[in-house]
């Protein structure tokens, strides 16, 4: 048993160090700055992932919860929260301000609740019919279109922008410069990823999700009501990539309808990396696939970045679809 | 006396494919019944269907007195039954302790000292409490299948197949378990392509066949029945 395990890591860290080699080498700032975007990406990855790991099929509307979650908290952002009379850019050293600490959690809660919306009105209904994983994941493919249709419906096909004050960049040893956001990205992204761990690990709703991602008809037959099992992945993994949209429309400083689905290939390369399923897996991908967008970077066009994700998605597949970190082979 | 399980001419299957046509099985307290019978013959699909994991077409299935068919098994667990599925019966990326745990999601009280319990009737899971269950050996598996079912204090525990893929002496192991499971006043019905050892160890057996009762009868009957031997045990 301990072999293939010992090569797997073994593989896994010289795929690891190797980037980052090359990255601390030639650009650490795009190391750096790809880590953060990785967190990111994590928040994303981990609820695609654990999304398969319950449902078993490939949630192809995921992307669009970050979006969603991302126009959610512009929504707050201009519509409600001045109405309180809040501060809404300019905290500190980011260039957002407090109002982004109440829209958060708020895009994080609106958009699971349109998560369990479409559980009870299109996944569930296909559930219980048992339709095969990939009419699930046609319907999610429409569902995605749906969605994006219905933000470019209410806020335009146009470029919006959360209220932002101009911030200079933070100067960190080695010469490298990062945007202010991006530190917020990467701490609030480390934060959730810490609470997830304890959610999934400590709570008998966490511990339930688990089981029922590896052996369904075990955690039914353990007494674990498996459908309300479902609609909490739908709340957790809806929740995460919200947050991912909010932090990434902060980080980048812009707002568009194609926000998730674009993000849509990296998310895939991060979850498959790191094995469809595993939770812990698809952070680590995650961060990889995001280090490996950045530093490309750096010899490419910035505009191959989703090339470069999708051609770890493809090498991943050839070679290792199991993942590099995958639990089951 | 009443019996502890009573199916009565059970109905069931996979879509329009009935695989039990009118099945009828009785399970006194304390005792250990065997369930044999030939590949297709429908064992492993009469334990699914007694633990709502199919649906039952005819035929009612009764625990202590009471009408059980069409309840969902998150309804069976708590009253007093639990259900081992064949080979992949333990949550793999989980450790043993956390299968433990699972075992006693339906009870709202506190698992610690039934899993305390627990490692003191398989010391080698308390061995492995921090190991994931995909890791074990077969048997160990085995065994962690067995105590994650009887997390809940069953009165009745369902095997199917628990000597599937284990090593003869991890087989003994497990049937020896078995015994020690009946001896602390639980009732087993145990599926088992594994005939012999079956009936050896079990009081009662029956055999099935095409999805109908074909015998049954005291093991030792069937064990030493002509035509018994020759169809069913191999000679």
């Amino acid at each position: 048993m301990a072999g293939p395990r010992r090569s797997r890591w073994l593989l896994a860290g010289l795929v690891a160090a190797s980037l980052g080699a090359a990255a601390a080498l030639t650009a650490p700032e795009l190391l750096v700055n790809g880590l953060l975007l990785g967190c990111a990406l994590a928040l994303g990855a981990v609820g695609l992932s654990a999304a398969y790991g319950i449902l078993k099929f490939i949630h192809l509307a995921h992307g669009e919860f970050m979006t969603l979650g991302a126009y959610l908290a512009l929504f707050f952002l201009m519509e409600v929260l001045p109405a309180l009379g809040l501060d809404s850019a300019g905290l500190g050293l980011f260039t957002f301000g407090y109002a982004l600490l109440l829209a958060l959690p708020a895009a994080m809660a609106g958009a699971s609740l349109a998560a369990v919306g479409l559980d009870w009105a299109v996944y569930g209904p296909l559930r219980r019919r048992s339709a095969a994983p990939i009419v699930m994941a046609m319907a999610s493919l429409g569902v995605a279109f749906a969605l994006r249709a219905l933000v470019q419906m209410v806020w335009g096909n146009g470029i919006h922008q959360y209220p932002r004050a101009s911030r200079e960049f933070i100067q960190l040893p080695l010469d490298i410069r990062v945007p202010p956001d991006y530190l917020f990205l990467g701490a609030a992204a480390g934060i959730m990823a810490l609470l997830l761990q304890v959610f999934l690990a400590r709570t008998r709703i966490g511990r339930a999700m688990r089981a029922t991602a590896d052996n369904p008809v075990l955690a039914r037959v353990s007494g674990i009501n498996t459908e309300a099992t479902i609609r909490w992945a739908w709340v957790v993994s809806a929740f995460l990539a919200a947050a991912a949209g909010v932090l990434l429309a902060t980080a980048n400083a812009q707002l568009r309808p194609e926000l998730g689905w674009n993000l849509l290939i990296p998310l895939f390369a991060a979850a498959v990396l790191g094995g469809m399923g595993s939770i812990y897996g698809a952070l680590t991908g995650a961060l990889v696939v995001g280090v490996a967008m950045e530093v490309s970077t750096q010899w490419l066009n910035p505009s191959y970045k989703s090339a470069v994700a999708f051609g770890i998605l493809l090498l991943c597949l050839l070679f290792r679809p199991g993942g590099l970190f995958g639990e089951r082979e | 006396m009443t019996p502890l399980l009573e199916v009565d001419r059970l109905v069931a299957g996979y879509g329009d494919s009935l695989i039990l046509q009118g099945v009828s099985l009785l399970v006194w307290p304390q005792e250990i019944v065997a369930i044999i019978g030939p590949n297709g013959a429908g064992k492993s699909t009469l334990l699914k269907a007694v633990f709502g994991l199919l649906k039952t077409r005819q035929g009612q299935a009764r625990f202590q007195g009471r009408d059980i068919s069409g309840l969902p098994p998150e309804r069976l667990v708590g009253l007093g039954m639990s259900y081992v599925p064949q080979s992949s019966n333990v949550f793999p990326s989980m450790t043993v302790e956390e299968n433990l745990v699972m075992g006693g999601y339906a009870s709202k009280s506190n698992p610690a000292a039934r899993i305390k319990g627990m490692y003191d009737m398989f010391p080698v899971l308390e061995a492995n409490r921090r190991r994931k269950a995909g890791r074990l050996s077969g048997g160990q598996r085995q065994l962690l299948a067995l105590a994650r079912a009887l997390m809940l204090e069953p009165v009745l525990l369902l095997l199917d197949e628990p000597s599937t893929g284990l090593a003869p002496e991890a087989v003994s192991t497990v049937f020896d378990q078995v015994r020690r499971i009946q001896e602390g006043g639980v009732s087993v019905v145990m599926v088992e392509q594994n005939a012999r050892q079956a009936l050896l160890l079990a009081q009662r057996g029956y055999i099935l066949s095409g999805g109908q009762n074909r015998l049954d009868g005291p093991a030792a009957d069937l064990l030493h029945k002509p035509e018994v031997v020759r169809l069913y045990l191999g000679g």
